[in-house]
């Protein structure tokens, strides 16, 4: 009994995502749950790096895939099963940073504004005392890359995060978002540069990550 | 090639969508320009750090809760069904009263409305007896100084009459009659026997008090004048 239900998940596993909600449509839980294993990652990460704690990250994350269970049937296979998810995670994530209307939890090791050029100012570690040679784990740099997106504005770093953390496409990201190609496209660009001027003094002080 | 266009081909470098004629251009002009040629390592060696950072991990037990979450969901959209159930249902039978009252109210109205036009005025109809007012009259003079020394205005009939013609001091000249409005009721016979006869007592009470009332007047005048 038990090694026939094995044999049927691992036949499921193999099935595309738009096959699996498919089969959620006509009521077959267990797609929804390799769904769930199939996404859970990438959807977590996403949010993130896009809310920075990691408790309210996971929290939307299950938010988005109950919404994707409860509207499975409005799902169409025109679009992209990933994609569909995504868009209803956007959704989420921007309500949130919306109603929340306060900056960012993230750690905060720089100071926000501007010098006489209008650049953004230079990175400002938290920690001084660190030395230029000193080693940094993989939490210290994960906290140092999450400020940095955090720094990003808003809708900036929707795309960039989705290109850059989530590896989607242009293309897939202006579905998942609602946006021109070329809007994303700049976005990007735009984000791209604000995550360097961050992280470049860094680089420059040949901080060994 | 300048500096801005190679700064829009470090991404589509970084992005692995330039085509070999714009990626030959691009490393000629990064040989020679030492700014845009930091520009392009830093953003891609700022992009390599993210990319080498490891992914977080969702809770242990993710699956678990997106399952009690769906659970909540379901419970939640099925108490909602059931109270729009319930709502719908208890619109509906408010409804039918008000529906069903209104309709008992417009029908009885018409009932009486119909019945009233249909049926002939003989039989129906039955003016109350005119009043006439004759202000000149000496009763009525006297009537209007019991008034006066009352300190009462202009409120009531000063003297009624009906019509009988045996009320003293009627005057029949039209300029110095002034008609007060007599009730019209439309009734059935027996209902109209029992509202003329009460009209009439009234109307006889009320005379007979103010007959009284003046007899007693006009015999102080009498007196007076003599």
């Amino acid at each position: 009994m038990h090694t026939d239900s094995f044999k049927e998940k691992s036949k499921l596993k193999t099935l595309s995502d738009e096959e699996l909600i498919l089969q959620v449509q006509q009521g077959n839980n267990v797609c929804f749950d390799i769904l769930v294993d199939r996404f859970k990652v990438r959807l977590f990460n996403y949010l993130f790096r896009m809310v920075g704690d990691r408790d309210e990250a996971e929290e939307l994350a299950q938010e988005a895939l109950v919404k994707a269970y409860i509207h499975a049937d409005k799902y169409k296979t025109i679009a992209k099963f990933s994609t569909w998810l995504y868009t209803i995670a956007t959704n989420l994530v921007r309500n949130r940073i919306r109603s929340k209307r306060r900056a960012p939890q993230f750690l905060s090791l720089w100071n926000r504004g501007h010098d006489a050029d209008g650049e953004e100012k230079q990175i400002d570690l938290v920690d001084h005392g660190r030395q230029p040679d000193s080693q940094f784990n993989d939490k210290e740099l994960g906290e140092i890359i999450n400020g940095a997106i955090g720094e990003i504005p808003e809708k900036y770093r929707t795309s960039f995060v989705l290109r850059e953390i989530n590896q989607l496409s242009y293309e897939e990201i202006a579905a998942a978002t609602g946006l021109k190609l070329g809007t994303v496209r700049s976005r990007i660009n735009r984000a791209r540069n604000h995550f360097r001027r961050l992280i470049e003094p860094l680089l420059e002080k040949g901080v060994d990550f | 090639m300048n500096c801005r266009r190679a700064k829009t081909l470090i991404n589509d470098f970084i992005d692995g969508v330039i085509s070999d004629q714009d990626r030959i251009g691009l490393e000629q002009h990064l040989g020679g320009c030492s700014t845009c040629e930091s520009l392009a390592s830093a953003m891609t060696k700022s992009l390599e750090l993210l990319h080498r950072m490891p992914q977080a991990q969702p809770s242990d037990n993710f699956n678990w809760k997106v399952r009690l979450g769906i659970a909540k969901a379901r419970n939640a959209s099925s108490v909602d069904a059931v109270s729009k159930r319930y709502w719908l249902k208890s619109w509906n039978i408010r409804f039918a009263v008000s529906a069903l009252s209104t309709f008992v109210v417009v029908a009885a109205s018409g009932y009486f409305v119909l019945k009233g036009k249909v049926l002939p005025d003989d039989k129906l109809t039955f003016s109350a007896p005119r009043q006439v007012v004759d202000v000149h009259s000496p009763v009525n003079t006297a009537a209007k100084r019991q008034e006066k020394a009352l300190g009462v205005g202009a409120v009531g009939p000063t003297v009624v009459s009906t019509d009988d013609k045996t009320s003293p001091g009627r005057l029949e000249s039209p300029g110095l009659l002034q008609e007060l409005p007599g009730p019209t009721l439309h009734t059935d016979s027996l209902t109209s026997q029992f509202f003329k006869s009460q009209i009439d007592r009234f109307r006889m009470g009320q005379l007979e008090k103010q007959v009284e009332i003046l007899q007693s007047e006009l015999r102080k005048c009498e007196q007076q004048d003599q």
